[in-house]
Formats: C-alpha cells, structure tokens, sequence
C-alpha cells in the first residue's frame, strides 16, 4: 500500500479541480472589466466576434463578401425552372425570376389593390350594405397570378388604384428594431430553451459520425467562448486551452484534408458545409416506413423526409433539431444575387415546437425556421449549411450556434400583456415586396399562442399574431396590431393560410383553435398586413330567416364577426360523414396548372383532401381525398411554392407533412393528372 | 466452521434464486402479453421507449391483453405503472398523454407506495422546476396535474385514476 500514491492522484486531481474551476467559474471577470471607453476589456478576438454576432443577423451589407465560393452544386440551389416565361403559369409570390428590385412594376407600384373596391372610399368605415354592394364589385374571377413584369393594362390598372400606406415606412422601424434584436438575441435564445429530461439513451448516431462530433465540440467550444451572454468574461486561461484545442483539431483536419481546412475554420460556416456532405453516407438511415418513393395513395406518394436525426438533412447533427412539424413553407421572395456563392431565392419553412432529443425531449425550441434554394423536388428537399457569425441571412437555418437551430418568435418580443401561452406556433408564412428593405421583400410569419393542449386535434388558443422579418427570417418582430385575440368574430382566425394572387391583396384564411371548424376568409392590402383592424371579412350571403330577418349581403366586411364559412362544416344529415367537412391546419395556393385556387388540409378522418375554388372566397369545391389516414398520425399538409404545378411548369404538387409518430416532417407528391 | 459456512452460503443462495418467484413484483407490460383484470382498460407507456421513436406508443389493456394504441393516442384517465417511470405528457404539450384535474395513485402491492414527478410549462418554451408528490406505503395518493404540465411521471406499483 502506498499511501503516498493517493496523494499523487489527489494532488493531480485538486490540480485538474483548480484548473477546471478557474476555467468553469470564469475567475478572470476581472481582467473583463469595461475600459475606459466601455469597450470590453477582452481578448480583442473576443470583441471581434461579438461584433460578427450582430453582422449575422442584422448587418446590411451583401453577405459573404470575400468568402471562398462553394460551388452550387453542394446545396442544389438551382434557380427554379425558369422555363416558363408565360405571364400566366405562375404565383408571382412563387415567380422564381420575380426580382422586387429589378422588376419595375414592383419596383415603382407593388402590389396595389386592383380592384376599385379599395379606391372608393374609407373601408375602415363602414359595413353597412352600402359598403357591401359595392364590394360585390370585388373581382369574382381574378385572373391567374401574374408571373412576369408589369403588363401595360396591370399598370394602368393600378395607377387608379388607391396607394397602399406605404410599406417603406415599416421598413426603418423593422431596421432599427432588428438591430436591438441582434444585440439582445442571445439573452432570449437562453431564456427560452429549457432542457427536457429524456428517459433515452444518447442515440447511436453519436458515434457513426466522428467527424461530426470532432466539428460538434470545436463549434460548440467555440460558441461558448465566443457567446457574450454565455460567458461573459473570457478568462485569458479558456482561450489558451481554445487556442491549443483549436491547434490540435486545425492538425487533426489538415491530416484528414489538408486543402481548404484552415480557412474553413476561420470561416465556421464553411466548415460545416464540406465535412457535412462527407458525412452524408454515415448518416442514419431512415425510418422504416413510409420508404422514399413509397406510394401511399393512387396520387400520392412519400417522397423523402424533410426533417429528422437522419438521411437526407439530419436535422439534429447539424442543427439540434431531433423532431419537429408543421413546416409551412412560402418564398421568399428574393431574387437570386449571382455575385454571390449561395443563392439567395429561397423557400423557408417554418415549423413549430422543436426538440434535441426522441420523444419530445431535449432541448426545447417552439419554433424555427429552414430555408432551401432546392428546386428540384422530385429527389426531396435538402437544406444548406448553416451560416454562423459570417453576416449571410441565407444559411440553412437562423443559428444560435454553429449547430443549433434558434427559435424565431421570442416570447421575450411579444407586445406587453400578452401571455406567450405553452408555446408560439407558425401557421403560414408569406414574403411582400417591400423595396427600399434590406433584401426588397418582408417576410411575414402568422403564428398562434396555445393556452393548453387538449385531446389529439383539439387545443385552446390565447390569440394569433403576425411576426415580420426584413433579413431573410433571420429575426422577427411581433406586430401588437396584428394580434387577434380569441374572442368574438375573431376566434375563426386564430390559426392562418396566407395566399397573395397578386391583385393588392394579401388573403388570410382561419380556423378556430383545434381542428373542428370550418375555415373563413379575410383580406387586407398587402401594405397593411399586419394591422387586424384594416382587415376585411367575406360572407357569400344568406337569404336570413322569416321575413329576411338576419339576412346579409354577400360582400366584404369590417367586422370579423361577419365572415362566413367558406368550406368546411357541411350542413345537412350527412355533412359530418364527407370528407373535409372538418378544417384543420392548412395552406392555400393558386395552381396554374388547376388554374384553380387549391387548398390542402387534414379533415375529421385524418384523411388530406384537396378543395379548388375560382376565386379566392370560392365557391369551394367538394374535397377530393388526396392520401387516407395513416399509422402514427398526419397533420398539416402544407403545399410547397416551388411544386412544377404551382409554377405551371408540370402538374406534380408537393407538400410538407407531419408525422406524429416520427414527430417529423416529409415531403409528399400529389400527381394531379390522378385525382 | 467450514460446514456451516457453506450451509449458509447455500440458504443465501437458495433464497436469492427464489426470491422472484415469491415477489409479489408485477410483469412489465408487453404488447399482446396477457394484462391483469385490475389493469383493466388502464393505459401504460413503455419504461425503455425506442431511442429513434418521435413519440411512445402507449398499451392499453383491453380484453386481457396489452394492446397498442393507435397515434396520436387519446388521453387517458387510467394509467399503470408497475414500478419504473413512465413519461406522460400533460396539457402543456400537444397530444397530451393525460389531462389536467385531480388524480389518484394507489398502490397494487402490500408495502408499496406511489410517486408522481411534475413539470409544468411556466411559459412558452420554459418549464418549472420538478414538482414530487410522494405516497405513503399501502396509501392512496392525491394531487393535482397542472393544465400546463408538460411531463408527469408516474412510479410504483399503481394504478392512476383521473377524479375529476
């Protein structure tokens, strides 16, 4: 026995302690006292860093300048088909070429109402009928969204249209308010993540990607040092041991590549980018069912996952993302920069409550945001590399490190007095031109506050609001004027599908909380989308009760109480029985190749029907059933803008589905010719 | 000395192999396995769930047998543990396993006892610090999950019931 053994071993444990304290207590706040000019006292490389975290999400300047180029082909961000130069084979806000800064119509006149309904007078007034008749002059059939640049009758059109308030207005508010975001992001980000206890292992995953976990512990080391909020002192002593672990790692990389590996270190994003595509083939593999390609109805089939700790993104390897859903996607509206490695015309997703783990476990997130310039749906939609502390807003998803996807809707932003409820849920999305901006277009994100879950399909809504964002969904500001809370006529609206035909207006479709309603419809200039109070209502009209008590014009109303149901909720003894009669989470799209407005929801059999309208208030066609229900449950269908049939360049239709059971995403195909 | 040793060493041995068959401890329910007539229409989670499943998928025990549930699984008002915990999610999170109200937990066994582990969602995305509620031996428990909870673990030998 040797006794003097022991006090070796303890002496070089109260050693490691001593260091390890020192390093974990950031004994050094000292030497971060603030200078005499209030600047950090801090490693300059730290201050340097510090100031990266607000070029990501708010510098104005073009993105990865003096960046090495990728080429495209490891994102797959083709510009969609622009085979089409047909003005009429394209949602303009779906118009892969439609360039809010080159194209003069948007350019000069975006977007204004063409109809004389918004010229004739103040509609905040009135709803009386009045108003009502002469809305009946509201166009019943609006032509096809409109593809291209400005048709010369279009711009006539629109001179004697009313000016919508001018979006340029928002648009120095959202700057400056996007700044302040900036700086206090990380604050938040940590407020609002909790970790969840999981009764699970740490998957298998771990440890088929070595690679990946070397670039898991750098990154996150080096978020750690570079994270104000985290640590906000950086004692001297934690950037030795970073400088000599980034040495040893910087040799571990050269020895497996050398090319590219320092400055891909100096360049995080990049860093992410290459090693992930290697690591593509150790991924892991995909659920057993539904298999890619499998077909799940005579139109419909699984095309590949969308989300997932597996092929093809593995979300949680290289964002944190285990499970998710919902998934909305639109356009964003940006035209591609060519002198720019990463392309810039994207679709963005945004999905709702988001864990780190299996079984809704882990680190908790209610909602994040994807983005994808993949055009080509046919083999799946893939997402990008994130961009971390690089000032590009146009990385696979908004960061809160190299690795980890962050929440998009803060509670923290919410307007004074509203409750956050258990969670902030996106329900459709839509990009807005809105030259002048920072990228010409605003993104606009609908969401709704739940009280409380209820039985599957059921849940309690506190209201629904409207976020915006002007950088490419990197950060968004809650409009207290677009709030509506869930009372009155506005209990219908308090989960959204936005739709933009290009006739001035934004449309805005709403359910009630839950899945037992029908669906109503609202519409708004697209300047004062987020203002609740410029909204108007339609109602088909009813003929009333004895006498014409109780009757109503058909028209466009101020009063939200008077929307009327324009699908779902079938009346009749066998109403319940049809398909669709119960209106769920859903989206809204016009279809050139239909020629036909088409919306996509989960009805009271968890089947996914389709419903077709001429115009945007309908008449609604009967559904069609689209894919019956399925094992481990389906919800929110949500139609993808770049589908070759929403561009009117073929007639597949793709969508984004969750599944319960995987508590993921996938993507789906619906062949039209086979309904 | 050495006989008595080994006599002992014997007795330890002989009682050590037949302690589980004098245990009053309950099976762990399986799917299709044979369920007892108090778990009767009662609802139990799997204790190991699959480390690739987005969500567990609960058994219900219904004409004698463990069954799965189809998902998204109804909530349930009766809930089994038979010892290890068993991870539900309350009102706080979508598909909620259980709802919100005054519950009871009561032990199956002589000597057994019942804990309950809650966690309520105190604002979007931030949950509240572990809430215990334990039973006494052979003593009915009672508490209240929360409209807001998010995870509500059940322990012990016990059958849950919902009370209002």
């Amino acid at each position: 026995m040797s006794a003097a053994r022991y006090v070796g071993r303890v002496g070089r444990l109260a050693v490691a302690l001593g260091i390890g304290t020192a390093i974990a207590s950031g004994q050094g706040a000292a030497w971060a006292d603030q200078t005499d000019a209030g600047a950090p006292a801090g490693p300059a490389a730290s201050s340097g860093e510090n100031a990266g975290v607000s070029a990501t999400s708010g510098n104005p300047t073009k993105p990865r300048r003096g960046k090495p180029k990728p080429t495209k082909d490891g994102d797959k961000t083709e510009t969609p088909s622009t085979g089409t130069t047909d003005d009429t084979s394209a949602d303009p806000k779906t118009d892969p070429k439609t360039d809010p800064k080159t194209d003069p119509k948007s350019a000069t006149k975006p977007d204004k109402p063409l109809t004389k309904n918004r010229g004739r007078g103040n509609p905040s007034k009135s709803t009386t009928a009045n108003d009502v008749a002469s809305t009946a002059a509201v166009p019943k059939t609006p032509k096809p969204p409109r593809l291209t640049p400005a048709k010369p009758a279009a711009a006539g059109q629109q001179t004697t249209a009313p000016k919508p308030v001018s979006v340029a207005a928002v648009a120095p508010t959202a700057m400056k308010v996007t700044t302040s975001v900036v700086t206090a992001s990380p604050t938040p980000v940590a407020a609002t993540t909790h970790l969840l206890t999981s009764n699970v292992t740490a998957p298998a995953a771990k440890a088929l990607n070595p690679v990946a976990a070397v670039m898991k512990a750098v990154s996150g080391a080096l978020n750690w040092a570079f994270n104000p909020a985290g640590s906000p002192a950086q004692p001297t002593l934690a950037w030795t041991v970073l400088a000599f672990a980034r040495k040893e790692i910087d040799n571990l990389l050269t020895a497996i590549k050398p090319q590219n590996v320092v400055s891909a270190l100096t360049t995080t994003g990049q860093v992410l980018s290459n090693p992930m595509a290697a690591l593509t083939a150790v991924m892991n593999p995909r659920p057993a069912w539904p298999t890619p390609g499998q077909q799940l109805s005579p139109s419909t089939s699984f095309v590949d996952w969308v989300t997932g700790n597996f092929a093809p993104n593995d979300t949680y390897n290289r964002f944190g993302v285990w499970g998710t859903d919902v998934g909305t996607v639109w356009d964003n509206g940006i035209a591609d920069d060519p002198s720019t490695p990463i392309n810039e015309h994207q679709v963005l997703m945004a999905f709702g409550d988001t864990f780190s783990g299996p079984n809704m476990t882990g680190n908790w997130l209610n909602n994040i945001l994807f983005r994808s310039s993949d055009a080509n749906l046919a083999d799946g939609i893939s997402i990008p590399a994130g961009q971390w502390l690089n000032g590009n807003m146009f990385g696979g998803t908004p960061l809160s490190s190299p690795t980890t996807a962050r929440q998009i809707i803060l509670p923290a932003k919410l307007p004074a007095g509203l409750p956050s409820g258990v969670t902030l849920i996106p329900t459709s999305g839509i990009s807005v031109p809105t030259p002048g901006t920072q990228f010409g277009a605003t993104q606009y994100l609908s969401f709704m506050s739940v009280k409380q879950w209820g039985a599957p399909g059921s849940w309690t809504t506190n209201y629904s609001a409207m976020a915006y964002s002007t950088d490419n969904g990197e950060n968004w500001t809650i409009a207290p004027q677009s709030v509506r809370q869930n009372w009155g006529g506005n209990a219908n609206f308090q989960q959204a599908a936005l739709v933009r035909p290009g006739d001035g207006y934004v449309y805005s479709y709403g359910t009630p909380n839950g899945r037992g309603g029908a669906a109503y419809i609202s519409r708004v200039a697209e300047a004062d989308i987020l203002d609740a109070s410029k909204y108007e209502y339609y109602n088909k009209g009813s003929a009333g009760g004895w006498f014409g008590i109780g009757a109503i014009k058909q028209g466009w109303y101020k009063d939200p109480a008077k929307a009327g149901v324009v699908f779902g909720q079938d009346t009749g003894a066998c109403g319940i029985a049809k398909a669709g009669n119960h209106v769920s989470e859903m989206s809204v799209q016009y279809n050139p190749t239909l020629g036909k407005y088409v919306t996509l929801y989960a009805d009271q059999f968890n089947n996914v029907v389709l419903r077709t309208a001429d115009t945007p208030q309908g008449t609604w066609s009967a559904a069609t059933v689209l894919m019956p229900q399925q094992n481990g449950g389906i919800y929110a269908p949500m139609m993808q803008p770049w589908s070759p049939s929403t561009l009117g360049t073929g007639t597949d239709l793709y969508w984004n589905l969750s599944l319960w059971s995987e508590y993921d995403v996938m993507l789906m195909k619906t062949d039209l010719t086979k309904l | 000395m050495i006989r008595a040793t080994a006599l002992i060493a014997a007795a330890v041995a002989l009682a050590t192999a037949a302690a589980p068959l004098c245990a009053a401890d309950p099976i762990v329910p399986q799917q299709d396995q044979l369920c007892p007539p108090t778990a009767d229409e009662a609802t139990t989670m799997p204790t190991t769930p699959s480390p690739a499943a987005g969500a567990n998928t609960p058994l219900q025990c219904h004409e004698g047998r463990w069954q799965a549930v189809a998902l998204p699984a109804e909530p349930s008002d009766r809930w089994w543990s038979t010892g290890p915990v068993i991870a539900l999610r309350g009102q706080g999170m979508r598909n909620p396993n259980l709802m919100s109200g005054k519950w009871s937990g009561t032990p199956l066994g002589s000597g057994k006892q019942c804990r309950v582990e809650q966690r309520a969602v105190i604002s979007a995305g931030v949950v509240g610090a572990p809430v215990v509620t334990d039973g006494a031996p052979d003593q009915t428990l009672h508490f209240d999950v929360s409209p807001t909870a998010s995870s509500v673990e059940f322990s012990g030998y016990c059958l849950w019931t919902r009370l209002s």
